[in-house]
């Protein structure tokens, strides 16, 4: 097990590096040169554009640019934001907690809608409860979040006012108030979440149901309750954990949009403010903790697959 | 199966376990309808140990699931009774059923490599049946399991409990299996091909269990199988099945010495007999084989369904079917021409 953990950390290091490296020379290739961009209006003034390169560092090789920058960020500085002049860390870091909620709230959504709707349309598979999850996962999967967002913004906030439309009142300043502006984003976000979790949830859970094992658990006369709930749900969660890690990393995609949608300062929205302001140390550090967050979820639920997965923990081969 | 053959059946054995009544189970599928099992009728013993033999396809592990109220949800039982000790199980609800099952019937399956539940303990799956059915508590039912282990033959059963399917070969998971089905101490073992996937030696140790199981605890047990050495080895009666239907039925000295139907001396000729080897000669080294294979029967019989395999086919082979009659103490046989010579007809 130690083993395996210390293989998939440095597999995880190695898909970092990469991703550090992908960013750096992505940001390079955007058209444009950024020294000209940051010079604004005196970006006619050459000696004021080379003062500029010289002050971010930017007339150096591309190699140097890199080691100092990864060697300032993985000390988490990521330098000062073109546009507001502060940390980009500390920008970071206060949009960071809201995204994180939204995320876990849609996940919530997601995995409450889903999983529970997945094992249902398996088990009464070809009756209409089977019918109707496969719709919804078939309208789930389909509309795509903005029109979601929108159709919810318009139908609950727009005409009947049940929810305030947009906009972040934080946790700590009125709870209640941050959740009911957090309700329609996380079903915005978990929606789609939550059907792709229900389908992979029934055809696991299918293919669970006609193992031997489950017929060796109903000839050993268990309700069916623990033949679903423990010996054949218990075997479809190593799939479905797996598709859910997946997704969790794709929710921060979404949130960049969803977020958008709704006006809240998190994360996604710092992305792409950072894009339309060529605020490029923001970009570049949001990217990047972007990538870390992808990464170490997935890490998280390598490991916990092999929890769930005996097979693994002892082998030790991965899959 | 007339009243009169269903008396003598009855009244062949002193105490009756288990008693398969008329049973016939029909298959739908999208070819339309397969007659798994025919009209099958048998009766289990006391400490006896009863043989269900055939080839792949006639319809025995489709008796056994039958039987445990487990058959898949295209199967459906449209005729029979199963009365064990007593009690018609159709008149049970669904929870009655499944206090029985792994209480007083226990089942081995086929698969020992499928058969086990790839992410649970050894020993949680073992005294899964414990807390199920005596209300053990679960440091009850680990002391239990661990004597269940060692009662089967494994060794140092205290590791053992703590490991997963996949970290045992393939007879100790089939001794797992049997430790699992015998839990309760069941009246009635169904051992669906028991040693099929697994080496001779480990076989003989799985026959072994099965023989201290009756000596023991009194278990009678339905041998699924298509191995005549096992059943020559283990079985009291044996019930030869054919296209779902039983064709013949004997204890097993008299089967094996006196087989009637000719489908059972073929099975009895593809069997390697020490000493057979050095009487024949040449080309006659070889097995004998059944030429064809069992057909699919997607209406019940209305001939004999093995004529097209049998040398001895007759027009009346083809337009009528054979039902079960007695040749000799116990020994029935659904044959126009059994016997040595082709029946006394």
């Amino acid at each position: 097990m130690t083993r395996y953990l210390l293989r998939r950390t440095l597999h995880a290091l190695i898909a970092l590096f990469l991703a550090t490296v992908m960013v750096f020379i992505g940001i390079r290739a955007l058209p444009g040169d950024p020294a000209i961009a940051l010079a604004g209006e005196e970006a006619l003034n050459p000696e004021m554009i080379e003062a500029i390169r010289q002050r971010y560092g930017l007339d150096q090789p591309p190699p140097v640019q890199y080691w100092r920058w990864i060697g300032q960020a993985v000390q988490g500085d990521f330098g000062r934001s073109i546009r507001t002049g502060l940390p980009v860390s500390a920008l970071i870091v206060s949009r960071i907690p809201i995204t994180i909620q939204l995320t876990m709230l849609s996940l919530l959504v997601a995995v409450t809608i889903g999983m529970p709707a997945g094992v249902i349309s398996a088990v009464r598979r070809g009756k209409p409860a089977d019918y109707l999850a496969n719709g919804f996962g078939l309208a789930g999967l389909s509309i795509p979040n903005f029109v979601l967002g929108m159709a919810l913004i318009i139908t609950l906030t727009v005409d009947r006012n049940w929810f305030p439309s947009s906009g972040y009142t934080s946790f700590a300043v009125d709870p209640v108030d941050n959740l009911m502006r957090m309700v329609l984003p996380a079903i915005t976000l978990g929606t789609s979440m939550s059907a792709i979790i229900m389908r992979q949830m029934r055809s696991s859970m299918l293919d669970a149901l006609t193992a031997d094992y489950v017929r060796t658990a109903r000839s050993k006369g268990l309700s069916e309750w623990s033949v679903i709930g423990s010996h054949a749900l218990r075997n479809s969660l190593i799939t479905v954990t797996t598709v859910i890690g997946l997704q969790l990393a794709g929710l921060l995609s979404g949130a960049v949009i969803t977020e958008q949608i709704f006006l809240i300062p998190g994360f996604g929205k710092l992305l792409l403010d950072s894009v339309f302001q060529r605020d490029y140390p923001v970009l570049q550090g949001v990217v990047v903790i972007a990538a870390v967050a992808y990464v170490s979820i997935n890490l998280l639920v390598d490991i916990t697959y092999s929890l769930l997965n005996p097979r693994i923990r002892v082998s030790g081969t991965g899959v | 199966m007339t009243a009169t053959g269903q008396a003598a059946d009855t009244a062949s054995t002193t105490q009756t376990r288990l008693q398969v009544d008329d049973l016939s189970v029909r298959f739908h599928t999208d070819d339309g309808d397969i007659c798994a099992v025919d009209g099958l009728s048998f009766d289990l013993g006391a400490r006896e140990v009863l043989a269900l033999v055939g080839e792949s396809g006639c319809g025995k592990s489709v008796t056994a699931t039958a039987i445990l109220g487990l058959l898949p949800d295209a199967a459906e039982m449209t005729s029979g009774r199963i009365v064990l000790d007593g009690t018609d199980l159709a008149g049970l609800s669904r929870s009655q059923l499944r206090a029985l099952r792994g209480s007083k019937i226990g089942m081995v399956f086929q698969e020992p490599m499928t058969s086990l539940n790839p992410v649970f303990t050894v020993g949680r799956q073992i005294g899964e049946v414990l807390t199920r059915h005596l209300g053990h508590r679960k440091r009850q039912a680990r002391e239990v399991a661990v004597e269940l282990l060692d009662r089967v033959g494994i060794p140092a059963p205290r590791q053992r409990i703590s490991e997963y399917p996949h970290q045992l070969s393939g007879g100790m998971r089939q001794r797992v299996m049997i430790a699992m089905a015998i839990a309760c101490n069941p009246s009635v073992l169904i051992a669906d091909e028991p040693t099929t996937a697994l080496d001779v030696t480990i076989q003989a140790g799985i026959l072994d269990i099965m023989r201290s199981l009756r000596s023991d605890l009194g278990t009678s047990i339905i041998l699924i199988t298509h191995d005549l050495g096992v059943v020559a080895d283990i079985a009291d009666r044996v019930v030869i099945m054919y296209a779902g239907r039983k064709i013949e039925q004997a204890p097993v000295e008299q089967l094996f010495s006196q087989p009637q139907h000719p489908y059972t001396m073929g099975l009895l000729g593809a069997v390697p007999r020490p000493g057979m080897a050095a009487m024949m000669h040449g080309a006659d080294r070889r097995l004998a084989e059944i030429p064809g294979r069992v057909p699919v029967m997607t209406a019940p019989a209305s001939d004999c369904s093995f004529h097209p395999r049998c040398p001895r086919a007759a027009d009346r082979c083809r337009s009528l079917r054979p039902e079960l009659e007695g040749r000799g103490h116990d020994h029935r046989v659904a044959c126009f021409y059994p016997g040595e010579e082709g029946g006394a007809q």
